[in-house]
């Protein structure tokens, strides 16, 4: 990652113990660290910290909070201000209405732009979306999987997989959508649509299909159940 | 004067050149500079005033220190001193002017303890300063106490206490440990 010195921020630690070489550049820090690079702070149990390449790397129980982005993981190594990779399992990062897991996050603090390279959940006031790549535009609300998605919305009742999605949460959990392409198929109340494409509306439950649409509607009684 | 007048006289010179020599000389490995100027009359301590004691280590020289005056005590050969000036010297060639208003050399070690308030200034600008340090002259390695501040170039590194190579280059503080890069010097 390109490190523009322009935007080269303090970079200051707190623990019990500090080892500085000034000769290697590298600092080590051990003990109830406290981490700040640019504006994210990050706390865990030890860090290091590369003066020459302004990378950092902090491990045992990382918590790493920029703004109103939270990421948790075992490990997260930083490069420069604005670029955090949070791996080892159980990585969550939360901003706002967005909760992306996986085990790993690699996460673009400026852009609010995290990947989600090995498979992992987004979660919006909709639903979840689970794929073997993920992508989530936190600003934008957006998110895009990539690789056995599949869309859980218990609110809408709905039950969607495909090979990509795009999912648009909306604001204030309105206006929600989610396009399915390849091999989309949805289940909504029972009925069962399929097509290359399917576009969701997720407020009026309304779903629209393209490339050999099919719609198989669930009997009535069954509906009744189902409700 | 006859014969045996001279060689009495002889013999009291000789006396009087081993006894100096007992008090000053070193034996260990690491030869010793004599002070460089006469002690005023033998008294249970030798002072010495605008002196310096130097330490070399195979033929280099280690430190040296300087003080406006230096106590000696003949049996243990600790040395105490005040209103220090020292220089320590770096393997890369550059050197660390110490200053400190007191300290104290223990005669077997050779160790030194700066107190009161030590500050360290490296030819290359990095300053270190602490209100006691010792410096281990075996290990050559500094301990710093009290409440530690080390700065090099746009770092700030500060804590309770500190330990450090000779060459202040590999430097580890513990005890609230802070270290600041970057931005505006603390």
């Amino acid at each position: 990652a390109r490190i523009d010195a322009a935007q080269q921020q303090p970079v200051e630690m707190d623990a019990d113990t500090i080892e500085y070489n000034s000769t290697s550049g590298l600092m080590q820090a051990d003990g109830g660290v406290r981490f700040v690079q640019g504006e994210a702070v990050l706390t865990g149990q030890s860090a290091q910290y590369n003066t020459q390449t302004k990378e950092g790397y902090v491990t045992g129980g990382v918590k790493a909070v920029k703004d109103t982005a939270t990421l948790t993981a075992p490990e997260v190594r930083s490069y420069g201000d604005n670029h955090l990779v949070a791996s080892g399992g159980d990585v969550v990062l939360t901003k706002d209405d967005s909760r992306l897991e996986g085990d790993l996050v690699d996460y673009y603090t400026d852009k609010d732009y995290a990947v989600v390279p090995n498979g992992g959940v987004v979660t919006m006031p909709d639903g979840t979306m689970k794929a073997d790549y993920l992508e989530a535009f936190l600003k934008e609300n957006r998110a895009v999987g990539k690789g056995n998605v599949h869309i859980i919305s218990e609110a809408r009742k709905l039950d969607a997989t495909s090979d990509q999605a795009v999912y648009y949460g909306g604001q204030d959990g309105k206006d929600g959508k989610a396009v399915l392409t390849g091999n989309a198929r949805a289940v909504q109340d029972g009925n069962v649509l399929t097509g290359s494409t399917l576009t969701i509306t997720m407020d009026d439950k309304a779903m629209t299909a393209s490339g050999r649409p099919r719609l198989v509607v669930a009997p009535q009684d069954t509906q009744e159940t189902k409700k | 004067m006859t014969k045996k007048q001279y060689a009495v006289i002889a013999c009291a010179v000789i006396v009087l050149a081993g006894g100096l020599y007992y008090i000053l000389g070193g034996d260990s490995a690491s030869s010793r500079q004599p002070v460089s100027e006469a002690g005023s009359a033998v008294t249970d301590k030798l002072s010495y005033s605008g002196s310096s004691i130097i330490e070399e280590h195979d033929g280099k020289r280690s430190w040296e220190l300087s003080a406006e005056t230096i106590e000696v005590d003949p049996n243990t050969k600790n040395t105490t001193l005040k209103n220090i000036t020292g220089t320590f010297y770096r393997d890369n060639g550059g050197k660390i002017i110490v200053t400190a208003p007191q300290g104290f050399i223990d005669g077997t070690t050779r160790d030194i303890v700066l107190d009161s308030q030590v500050e360290a200034v490296a030819e290359d600008g990095a300053t270190f300063m602490a209100p006691t340090v010792r410096f281990n002259n075996a290990e050559k390695r500094y301990y710093g106490t009290g409440g530690v501040r080390v700065t090099r170039d746009d770092t700030v590194l500060t804590g309770d206490q500190l330990e450090s190579d000779a060459n202040m280059e590999k430097i580890k503080v513990s005890g609230h440990a802070h270290i600041i890069q970057g931005g505006k010097a603390q």
